[in-house]
């Protein structure tokens, strides 16, 4: 169960950097001088570390051995 | 810059649509944010016995559905950023960002311009001072052909635009007439 969990947790992860990759790619690619790109890129990594950091740390905490 | 400014080209304003609509956009995302913890407060009158496996996968789901959440709201910011109209002194200049994979850029010279409509409707946009600029180019009326209609969606100040437009557009085929 726990090898399961691992790998829809990994598939789930793996799609949210491929859309995160890309919407950095937006970010870079049409960035003008003195536009707010690189500020909504900064936060995006700001905000995606955090949620990332969470999945993961909910991840780890949860008791695996309990289930069944 | 993705596009080049011809020599004597300059940019006169660049336009996106007004922070309202974006604004309205994501008043109707947010709540998916808060999703998880409505539902937990739903579950804590519903008695259920407490399962520490439960809740943790609850909480494990739930940071998962808040990344989705977060690039969603990441998607819905391109869209509305990398929507834009850039005004020079020869020709309008529009991109339209649809989804992450899509993306439109065309252009329109000054010469072809022969009607500039401002079309602001509703109580919100007269409130808010935004709505919509035509641009229709020549043969529109004849043809009825609507994909010659130049359209900068949900812009600020319309009237003040479209004055603008008008008077750039006058300059400029004043100037195109000396020269030939």
């Amino acid at each position: 169960m726990f090898l399961t969990a691992l790998i829809l947790f990994n598939f789930l992860i793996t799609v949210f950097v491929v859309f995160s990759l890309a919407i950095l790619f937006h970010f870079r690619k049409y960035r003008w001088p003195g536009d707010l790109n690189t500020l909504s890129a900064a936060i995006y990594i700001v905000g995606a570390i955090f949620f990332v950091s969470l999945a993961f740390y909910f991840f780890i905490a949860c008791p695996w051995d309990m289930l069944p | 810059m993705f596009f080049e400014l011809k020599p004597d080209e300059k940019i006169i304003a660049t336009l996106r649509r007004h922070w309202l609509v974006l604004s309205l956009v994501i008043l109707r995302v947010l709540p998916l944010l808060f999703l998880p913890f409505i539902l937990k407060l739903l579950l804590l009158f519903v008695d259920l016995p407490s399962n520490p496996l439960i809740d943790e996968l609850f909480w494990l789901a739930s940071s998962i559905w808040w990344l989705f959440v977060w690039t969603g709201l990441a998607v819905i910011w391109i869209n509305y950023y990398l929507d834009y109209w850039i005004i020079t002194n020869q020709r309008i200049i529009s991109t339209y960002q649809k989804g992450l994979f899509r993306r439109e850029v065309s252009e329109l010279s000054f010469t072809r311009i022969q009607d500039i409509t401002a079309n602001v409707g509703g109580i919100i946009k007269t409130f808010f001072n935004y709505g919509s600029l035509e641009v229709r180019t020549a043969g529109t009326f004849e043809t009825g052909q609507e994909s010659n209609v130049f359209v900068l969606e949900d812009i600020p100040r319309p009237y003040e635009i479209q004055n603008t437009l008008s008077k750039i557009h006058h300059d400029f085929i004043r100037d195109f007439h000396h020269r030939l």
